[in-house]
């Protein structure tokens, strides 16, 4: 099996947790970085304490996990916060945070890992868009706007990434039961599954379906594509 | 940090004789006058962010200190730091005994 160097943003829980766990099942090395200490262990994985919209912080988590594991083969930008209010009733402060950690924190690390990755003439970047982009949902302006810049970025970087054999993609998955869906109304929940072709919640197998893809060897010819679940 | 601006110098020019085999760029000769960007230069804009990248690990290395070459200063000056070995030494002697 040929073994990747994979750093997981925002691991400590929900999606990242699950695709951490999956990647090291599946024999790779995983990085991850969550703002508060995980307890999670396992041979091949290494944690650090990182706010993904703080610069520093940011570039000190690459370098120890380039220390720790020598390459970063692969970047998931996972980590994500939302917002779900009213436009009329958001407060700036509200819009600075989303943006901190949605758009800023892809950059962060993005920017930084594929210095790394430019080294070693290979990487794969994957970003995390969601449904609430293509859907223009009312109440998540900020969140949607947040991926929307993320999605904007996925495409220029992918350009300015090729000719150093790393790749930029992004996925949009449909809610899945987790922390960041469980605020949110049922019957709000409800009305956006009724808005998809395919009428069901995401699972975390369909959400690894498409990172395998994006991170699959063979899929070198593939960047800048946002893949959205659920049929939009 | 006191570092000399000439070891910088040499840093500079043996990773940029690295860089430019590794990417088959045809080299005449290299000395404090070799342009860096501009006309008759090595690199286009592209080139140049590959080398900047590559020092910057280069430098981290080395002296073990973190520095971003091409930041807002370095971008704003009216004479670019970039133009030529020479001024790219001197730039980075500053930028690191800052630091």
């Amino acid at each position: 099996m040929n073994r990747k160097n994979i750093l997981i943003t925002g691991n400590r829980k929900g999606i990242g947790l699950h695709l951490t766990k999956y990647y090291l099942d599946k024999g790779h090395n995983v990085f991850g970085c969550s703002r508060s200490e995980t307890d999670f262990e396992h041979s091949n994985y290494a944690h650090k304490v990182c706010d993904v919209g703080d610069e520093k912080m940011v570039k000190s988590t690459v370098l120890e996990m380039k220390k720790k594991f020598g390459t970063i083969d692969v970047l998931l930008n996972n980590a994500g916060i939302a917002s779900l209010n009213h436009s009329l009733l958001t407060p700036g402060s509200t819009v600075e945070k989303v943006f901190k950690t949605n758009f800023y924190g892809s950059f962060y690390f993005s920017r930084e890992c594929a210095k790394k990755m430019m080294l070693n003439k290979k990487g794969r970047i994957i970003n995390f868009s969601t449904v609430a982009v293509p859907l223009d949902l009312e109440g998540e302006m900020i969140y949607a706007s947040s991926k929307a810049a993320v999605e904007k970025m996925t495409r220029i970087l992918a350009k300015e990434l090729a000719e150093y054999n790393i790749t930029v993609n992004a996925i949009g998955p449909t809610p899945v039961y987790t922390d960041l869906t469980k605020v949110v109304p049922k019957i709000k929940m409800e009305e956006l599954i009724e808005k998809q072709p395919i009428k069901r919640f995401g699972e975390f197998n369909d959400i690894e379906n498409v990172t395998d893809f994006f991170i699959n060897d063979n899929s070198n010819f593939i960047t800048g594509q946002i893949i959205y679940l659920g049929g939009l | 940090m006191n570092i000399e601006k000439a070891n910088i110098k040499k840093v500079i020019q043996s990773l940029l004789k690295e860089y430019c085999d590794d990417k088959e760029i045809e080299i005449p000769k290299i000395d404090d006058e070799t342009r860096l960007i501009g006309s008759n230069a090595l690199f286009d804009s592209l080139g140049l962010v590959g080398f900047i990248v590559e020092l910057e690990e280069k430098i981290e290395e080395i002296y073990s200190v973190e520095i971003e070459i091409a930041d807002e200063k370095a971008m704003s000056r009216f004479k670019s730091p970039f133009i030529n070995i020479d001024s790219l030494s001197e730039f980075l002697v500053g930028k690191i005994n800052e630091s």
